[in-house]
């Protein structure tokens, strides 16, 4: 397990197995679980029902904004304001899809589609290490994913009763640990470094923009004085990674 | 019946962003500067995700000291460097346990 997980940090090409996507993903499980219960205990809270409540991570399958759609629905919100806000809360997949598109080996148009369905957050951060990524190393993390996400869902709706009196703890950090490993991970050179520290900072001052937006913001902006501090104070290594 | 039409719109909200950005990416020649603003995504949405989570986990500035998130945080942070799982474990180790014992 230990060897597929801890991919080297000059890796090109992910492996093309699904297993290997599974296992890559096994640790993103385990942080996403609580989350899942969680939502399960809150749809059923907010009356959403059993068959409502489990429909909703089938076919919307988008973490936080489930839980943003939801408490929007609890507090009596317009489907207008629903739409709307869900849609700025899940913008940040846009670039996760502009990121990966282009590394996707081997799909068609059609599949493309069914692929697009599946991209959550930890799909993305297992895969995005990779330049180039084939679609079964893919489809092992994303399933493995999805259906962790049902099951964990599915136990938040049945035990909701007897699960009330934990959801004291701030379950918002449980993926936290997940995403820092991943970030050290990738961060291998001093461009990618100071973008992940800026943004991170600059999160912190934008965290009281609504639905989200603070996180798209401050990602841009540090990606872009990334870019132009490389080209100011380092052109020569900034043009080598450009070109080659 | 409102219920499902609430599902039907999310889906709606969520699904076709994910496609037209996969779809308009795939199979095309980019330039390298787009390649490398893209290189730089995975980082910086991470980053932009994780911080106020450790440093503001109530939605409000604290001391980072006396916040068991951070002190998660550096802890998963130092295991890093022996991989993704021991990483993870022991940042969420001192998080669950210190949750419950502070």
């Amino acid at each position: 397990m230990g060897s597929v997980v801890s991919t080297s940090k000059s890796s090109y090409e992910s492996p093309n197995s699904i297993k290997a996507g599974i296992w890559a993903i096994l640790p993103m499980l385990l942080g996403t679980a609580p989350f899942g219960v969680v939502f399960g205990v809150f749809a059923l809270d907010i009356g959403f029902g059993f068959i409502g409540a489990q429909s909703l991570s089938s076919f919307v399958f988008a973490g936080s904004s489930q839980f943003v759609g939801v408490n929007l629905y609890g507090q009596g919100a317009s489907l207008e304001i629903i739409f709307w806000t869900i849609f700025l809360v899940n913008f940040r997949h846009f670039l996760y899809g502009a990121s990966l598109g282009p590394k996707l080996l081997g799909t068609s148009s059609r599949h493309r589609v069914l692929i697009s369905f599946f991209l959550t957050d930890e799909a993305f951060a297992v895969v995005s290490k990779f330049k180039k990524v084939h679609f079964r190393y893919y489809w092992g993390a994303a399933l493995a994913m999805y259906f962790n996400w049902q099951i964990w869902t599915g136990i938040g709706i049945f035990f909701a009763p007897y699960l009330k009196s934990i959801m004291a703890i701030n379950f918002g950090f449980i993926i936290v640990p997940a995403f820092l490993a991943i970030i050290f991970q990738q961060a291998i050179n001093k461009a990618a470094r100071f973008c992940g520290l800026l943004s991170g900072f600059l999160a912190l001052f934008l965290n009281s923009l609504p639905h989200q937006m603070g996180v798209i913001i401050a990602a841009l902006i540090s990606i872009f004085l990334t870019l132009l501090c490389e080209s100011i104070f380092s052109p020569k290594d900034f043009n080598k990674r450009r070109y080659n | 019946m409102e219920v499902f039409l609430v599902i039907g719109l999310m889906a709606f909200a969520t699904f076709p962003i994910r496609v037209i950005s996969i779809s308009l990416f795939s199979g095309r020649a980019l330039s390298p500067t787009l390649m490398r603003v893209l290189s730089l995504v995975p980082v910086a949405i991470l980053s932009a995700i994780c911080s106020p989570l450790i440093f503001q986990p109530f939605g409000k500035w604290d001391n980072p000291l006396t916040l068991i998130e951070f002190w998660a945080a550096i802890v998963c942070i130092l295991f890093s460097r022996f991989g993704l799982l021991p990483s993870i474990f022991s940042g969420l180790s001192v998080y669950i346990i210190g949750s419950i014992f502070l």
